[in-house]
């Protein structure tokens, strides 16, 4: 047989290895988008009710809707707060947790916990926490004369999306700590002594060491967490409904509202479709703006699986 | 450059102790090489210098200075890893000039000697290319480079040549030489390869099991080792060991083993142990057609100008150098005689080195 008989055999091979995978993503991903275009399209209120085809009318009543174009603005600050927020936060504990100390086996596996909790559970529980007059956050402040009257950290609109970032935080944090530990675990512990041996200070040695090492995780980071955090429904909703007033009101939660409490189930897929729209292309530019870290941490990625 | 003084070291890491009282002084401008085999210590005792690892006891200087609560940045030593241990992420120019701009050197002055280094190993066209980049020979130069740009007290280099091919291995060797006695270095060179060991060292610290055996120069090394350990470790092929007995006739000493005896020369007459170790050289034994000792040949290694032949001689397994030109094929009965005068006696029970006054 000729290498090109390989070749095409293998090819071959391949392609009915991913047929399964390829057969389950238009069943579960392609459908449902293509289904929810249609419908987009449609004057549908309510699941199962009569419809016509009205073209764009969604769309072009979205564009003037102000909700919506709010809720786009707050998306924006919600994906940027959650990101630096829970980035920062994530790679600090995760730089201290990486110095060596006792119980830092104990450690390492048991952050992982808040990631574990349902969202449920972790929204009633900050719910309760968060609470004015019986919640433990305002009690201990009370009772440390931090604060004269209880913060509202639920009920203040300027402070509910702080609160909510935070509980959201909360539960990607570990996640993000755990990543980074991986990846600083990749980092050849001979160059941080070359460093010190070369009178590296810890900023230098951080700088000029760990950060790069770090850059490829971070980076498919910025666009996992992106697209994650812009799809953050239930803590939000659980926690405030989007409110007080539209205060926390995203495009996740205002769709939401608008399909099953506002009966404008086709306005509101419309309002989806858009929003997805907007991730992909955000997605693209930022694939492409960072095609070299995505190659390099896919070479990492591979290297840490041998 | 300066001296450097080890005083009495010792490394526990928790139960077992992996460096024992070492005692060694460097001079100023010497080239020392710790040599002993994988495992007994000599990584450690280098990253003991380098302030890398901890002392449990001891004390190190440099210079005039006690080092040991200095951090290794502050001890003015370089260091050569055996891996290497390059900044992947910088490219060689940076890598060169890492220390120094750790120093708050000014981007000039910086440039000026990664220039001067960079021309001093050969790296001129390679200053703009990440370590991932180069070779295995390359990558070494960079790490020598690293270390000579910042024109330290001290090298410290932990088998920098163990990663490179037999040939480039050779060369390196050579330009190492010439380097470190262009720049009149203090260097502690660490090994387990004791040709390296003979080669570069003005002295060898023979290790064994943590412990520092023999401190002299690589000659002397060779010529008179301590023990039976430091005479099997150096030297190539190894030396030879057998038992034997001391006997007295005719006011002669004789060793005896179980297949000859053997007369030693006058200067062993103040022998006074009544069993030992005789160790010999495969190169101190000539083929004879009658008399010496007699063995059966079992297997003949081509070595190109020589043979080594192992023997059975008695009980005893033994080899022994041979012209190439010699023709002996394994079953072979032969003979040979050893030279009187390079036979090296060793205790039988703490197989130190038997010493005479006759040899210094
Ligand atoms: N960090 C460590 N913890 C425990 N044992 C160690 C550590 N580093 C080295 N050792 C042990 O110390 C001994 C000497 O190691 P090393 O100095 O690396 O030897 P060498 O460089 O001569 O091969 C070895 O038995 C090794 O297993
Ligand atoms: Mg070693």
């Amino acid at each position: 047989m000729t290498k090109q008989d390989f070749r095409s055999r293998d090819a071959r091979l391949g392609f009915l290895l991913v047929l399964p995978a390829v057969v389950l993503v238009i069943l579960v991903v392609i459908l449902p988008i293509i289904s929810g275009i249609q419908i987009s399209f449609t004057s549908q209120r309510v699941v199962g009710s009569e419809y016509e085809f009205i073209g764009l009318k969604n769309y072009f009543e979205l564009f003037e809707d102000k909700q919506f174009i709010a809720s786009l603005g707050k998306s924006a600050i919600w994906v940027l707060a959650n990101g630096f927020f829970q980035t920062l936060a994530a790679l600090l504990i995760a730089l201290l947790i990486n110095q060596p100390f006792r119980g830092q086996n104990f450690v390492r596996t048991w952050i992982i916990l808040p990631w574990a909790v349902p969202a449920a559970v972790t929204a009633i529980l900050w719910r309760w926490m968060f609470d004015a007059s019986s919640g433990i956050v305002n009690t201990t402040m009370k009772g440390m004369d931090l604060v004269q009257k209880p913060v509202l950290f639920l009920a203040n609109p300027d402070i509910a999306g702080m609160s909510l970032t935070f509980v959201n935080s909360w539960r990607y944090i570990p996640f993000l700590t755990i990543i980074f530990l991986a990846s600083l675990a990749s980092v050849p512990e001979e160059e941080y002594e070359a460093a010190k041996v070369d009178g590296a200070t810890p900023w230098l040695q951080f700088k000029s060491i760990t950060f790069p090492n770090l850059l490829p995780t971070l980076t498919v980071l910025g666009l996992v967490g992106t697209l994650w955090a812009s799809n953050v429904f239930d803590i939000i909703w659980m926690m405030t409904r989007g409110g007080p007033g539209d205060a926390t009101t995203t495009v996740p939660v205002l769709m939401y509202d608008m399909a099953f409490y506002g009966y404008n189930i086709s306005k509101a897929t419309a309002g989806a479709i858009i929003f997805l729209f907007i991730l992909i292309i955000f997605a693209f530019v930022f694939i492409f703006a960072n095609r070299k870290q995505f190659v390099i941490a896919s070479d990492t990625f591979q290297d840490l699986s041998k | 450059m300066a001296s450097v003084a080890l005083k009495n070291l010792y490394k526990n890491f928790g139960q077992t102790t992996v460096v024992r009282n070492v005692n060694v002084e460097i001079d100023d401008g010497e080239f020392l090489v710790f040599v002993g085999p994988s495992g007994c210590g000599k990584t450690t005792t280098l990253r003991m210098v380098v302030g890398l690892e901890s002392l449990s006891q001891g004390e190190i200087h440099i210079g005039n200075r006690l080092v040991n609560d200095l951090p290794p940045g502050d001890r003015d030593v370089a260091m050569v890893f055996q891996n290497y241990a390059l900044y992947s992420h910088m490219n060689v120019s940076r890598n060169l000039g890492f220390a120094l701009k750790s120093r708050g050197l000014a981007d000039q002055e910086i440039a000026k000697r990664v220039q001067r280094v960079a021309k001093m190993l050969d790296l001129e066209e390679l200053l703009e290319r990440k370590p991932k980049q180069l070779s295995g020979g390359q990558r070494q130069r960079v790490a020598l480079g690293r270390a000579v740009v910042r024109n330290p007290q001290v090298f410290l280099m932990d088998e920098p040549l163990s990663n490179l091919d037999a040939l480039l291995r050779l060369q390196t060797r050579k330009e190492l030489i010439e380097l470190t006695t262009e720049l009149n270095s203090t260097v502690i060179y660490v090994t387990h390869d004791q040709v390296e060991a003979m080669t570069m060292g003005h002295r060898l610290a023979v290790m064994n099991k943590g412990e520092v055996v023999q401190l002299d120069p690589p000659e002397k090394v060779f010529n008179e080792p301590s023990n039976r350990f430091v005479a099997e470790f150096i030297g190539s092929p190894p030396m030879n060991f057998l038992d034997v007995e001391v006997v007295e006739e005719n006011f002669q000493k004789i060793l005896k083993s179980d297949a000859f005896d053997l007369v030693l020369p006058k200067y062993w007459d103040s022998l006074s142990e009544s069993e030992a170790i005789l160790g010999f050289r495969p190169h101190d034994a000539q083929l004879v057609a009658e008399g010496g000792v007699a063995g059966r040949v079992t297997v003949v290694e081509t070595l190109g100008a020589e043979k080594l032949v192992y023997l059975k001689v008695g009980k005893n397994s033994l080899s022994i150098l041979v012209p190439a030109a010699e023709k002996i094929r394994s079953g072979d009965q032969l003979r040979f005689d050893l030279n009187k005068d390079a036979l090296h006696l060793f205790n039988r029970a703490d197989e130190k080195r038997i010493m005479l006054f006759k040899q210094s």
